[in-house]
């Protein structure tokens, strides 16, 4: 049996409390509520721990659940006039998500559950056991901007010495429910969403390179989930459904990513574009609001954790942060030239894509190796993806094959982000393997612990919402044709 | 609608079934998570290095400029990941001529103990089918020299250390002992 004194309560109450306020944020859309409340979660983490390495005072799971209860004030200010019902569900939400996460501690130590192998997670869980003291250890150069802090932050709020027991699951969960969110408000058809997302989670289930995901010491499923809410932002905007709730949410995704590592910065960078340009009937401050929850919470725990930028400083990274602010600020000036358009914008998405390739073509002569190392891991089983992008590439063929009609405005959104993301991901990597002597900018290598293989979980819930929107075509198709051929029978029944 | 509901639903459950059995059965797998820590402290899991990976993980992951001596043919005493790691090595970076080396052949039970023992101090333990029976699971000790890590060519040798128990380490540790 399990000891009641190994549940994590303070941790627990946080994040019901915060689920609570999720809900009420997002009432109209409640589905998101629980992927969201967990990226406030971590937002919220972070920031206590920042408190505890500037106050060393203080006990960061007060400030956490202070933070949380605030969250909840919030959540319950925003929603007036809020009906009992609501109240009651909200509260509900609550203890459903707080129990969950009860449940995975329980799992996770009777099962005595990790996944910390490689570099990466023992850096995160050296990191996060000193900022239970409120001591950030400093790895070696740049190692520190790369492993990022949101991570080792969260993972400090376990018990003395210990990592954060059972949350990464309920992350993993998160972004599966994301992903199903973003597939429900793409098609009205229950019975294709259903049956699609069910069949679409046995295959990752299946699918070790994603079931890895569940305890791996990483940021990945997090990142996951992260995009799948910024694409349900993203095609809200571009169907002009939005509401503040939605912006809401889309900061709190951004700033979430930002907390987390470095190099999101750039991984993000054509999804805020994009944002940015879907969002244009909205305020500009709403608009620069995208900017901002992108740099700043980077900027804040770069400076604090004492990382600086030659020439500049300490002050480095808040220069930085204003630097690309007035990056946005540009964009959006930009944007409202006449030549800005919904095709540009997705062609210039899709052009960081190839520019990215192009790139390293011209200054690596390893980018040929990295593009057979993909193929390698992807379809050669070596990146542990099994039969699953075989299997979804030849679907995709057949869909497109079945029907050929124009694309719709949805499907060119997701791919532009899609590709997009694509080449900020390999930009990333590329310029990671040109910081390494020896391996001449090789972005892609083989096997499981290849960084960008495990970061094409990212791009999950962008590619099954391409196939899902063809898949429905389809499925329309054949409907009218079958509903044709049935009122053909009938007429010639017809005496 | 109710005909093509039915035709699309039993179509796109059989295929997941499908690809998740060719998944499971047809392609590599290694390790999902590590299983009954005894700890959850975070100094003890790096300190003991309380996790699992395999093998051929660990050799793409660390070793990626490598050449690997002995891990003998797949089916005949060689380990039965060794096909897969031809895709990363490509054949002249394998030899597959020769059998796993036996370390045991020759030396003391004494000497082979404290041989063990510092591979272990140092090593990734996992465990894999056994090159001399598929049925039975063996241990692997894999390790090397960390200040050649970075090194172009390092030679990693697949040896056999006891009954059950194997290792993957660089030829420098093999020629100090």
């Amino acid at each position: 049996m399990i000891d009641l004194q190994l549940i994590n309560w303070p941790v627990t109450l946080s994040l019901g409390l915060i689920q609570i306020g999720s809900f009420l944020f997002l009432r109209a859309s409640r589905n998101l509520a629980f992927p969201v409340a967990i990226m406030v979660f971590v937002t919220g983490a972070s920031l206590s721990v920042l408190v505890k390495i500037l106050i060393p005072a203080v006990d960061v799971n007060v400030v956490l659940v202070v933070i949380s209860a605030l969250v909840v004030f919030l959540g319950f200010v925003w929603a007036r006039p809020l009906p009992r019902k609501s109240a009651i569900l909200a509260f509900a939400a609550g203890a459903v998500t707080a129990a969950l996460f009860v449940v995975s501690q329980v799992v996770t130590r009777l099962g005595g559950y990790s996944s910390i192998g490689f570099g990466d997670g023992q850096t995160v869980i050296g990191i996060s056991e000193g900022l239970q003291v409120g001591v950030y250890d400093r790895p070696d150069g740049i190692i520190g901007l790369k492993r990022g802090f949101g991570l080792p932050a969260y993972q400090s709020l376990g018990f003395e010495g210990e990592f954060l027991v059972g949350f990464l699951p309920v992350v993993f969960l998160a972004a599966l429910v994301a992903t199903y969110v973003l597939l429900s408000s793409l098609i009205s058809n229950k019975a294709l969403l259903n049956v699609s997302y069910s069949s679409l989670l046995v295959i990752l289930l299946s699918t070790e390179s994603v079931t890895r995901h569940v305890y791996l010491m990483n940021t990945h499923s997090l990142t996951w989930t992260i995009f799948a809410v910024l694409l349900v932002g993203l095609l809200k905007f571009v169907k002009s459904e939005q509401d503040k709730s939605t912006w809401v949410m889309v900061c709190v995704a951004l700033a979430a990513g930002s907390m987390l590592r470095a190099d999101n910065l750039l991984i993000f960078a054509p999804t805020l574009v994009l944002l940015t340009w879907v969002a244009r009937s909205q305020p500009k401050s709403h608009r620069i609001g995208f900017w901002v929850a992108t740099f700043v919470p980077f900027a804040a725990w770069a400076t604090i954790l004492g990382f600086d930028l030659p020439i500049l400083g300490p002050l480095g990274f808040p220069v930085f942060a204003v630097f690309g602010i007035l990056v946005g600020l540009g964009v959006m000036w930009l944007m409202d030239k006449p030549w800005a358009s919904d095709k540009v914008m997705q062609w210039l998405a899709k052009g960081v894509l190839v520019g990215t390739l192009v790139l390293a073509f011209a200054l690596s002569p390893s980018a040929w190796t990295a593009i057979v190392n993909m193929f390698i891991n992807l379809f050669l089983g070596e990146g542990l993806w099994g039969a699953t992008p075989l299997f979804l590439v030849l679907l995709y063929v057949a869909l497109i094959l079945f029907d050929r009609g124009p694309v719709s405005q949805q499907q060119k959104w997701i791919f532009a982000l899609v590709a997009g993301t694509m080449g900020a991901m390999i930009l990333a990597k590329f310029g990671d393997g040109l910081s390494q002597p020896g391996t001449l900018g090789v972005f892609a290598r083989i096997g499981w612990g290849d960084s960008l293989n495990r970061m094409l979980v990212y791009l999950i819930p962008g590619a099954v919402a391409l196939l899902i929107l063809r898949a429905e075509r389809v499925w329309n198709r054949f409907d009218e044709k079958s509903k044709r051929q049935v009122v053909a029978n009938q007429t010639k029944k017809r005496p | 609608m109710r005909r093509t509901g039915f035709i699309v639903s039993f179509l796109a459950v059989s295929a997941a079934i499908g690809v998740a059995v060719t998944s499971l059965v047809g392609f590599p797998r290694d390790i999902v998570v590590t299983q009954n820590m005894a700890t959850f402290d975070s100094s003890t899991i790096v300190g003991q290095k309380l996790w699992n990976e395999t093998p051929v993980q660990l050799l793409y992951t660390f070793m990626r400029g490598g050449t690997l001596l002995n891990p003998g043919v797949p089916g005949e005493g060689g380990f039965e990941f060794g096909t897969r790691l031809r895709l990363a090595y490509g054949d002249e970076k394998i030899g597959f001529g020769n059998q796993i080396a036996d370390v045991r052949d020759g030396v003391t039970s004494d000497v082979l103990d404290a041989f063990r023992s510092n591979l272990r101090t140092t090593g990734y333990e996992s465990v894999t089918p056994c090159p001399h029976d598929y049925d039975l699971d063996c241990e692997v000790i894999f390790t090397w020299n960390r200040d050649r890590t970075k090194e172009v060519g390092i030679q990693m040798v697949f040896i056999r250390l006891g009954e059950r128990e194997y290792g993957v380490v660089d030829d420098s540790l093999l020629g100090t002992e």
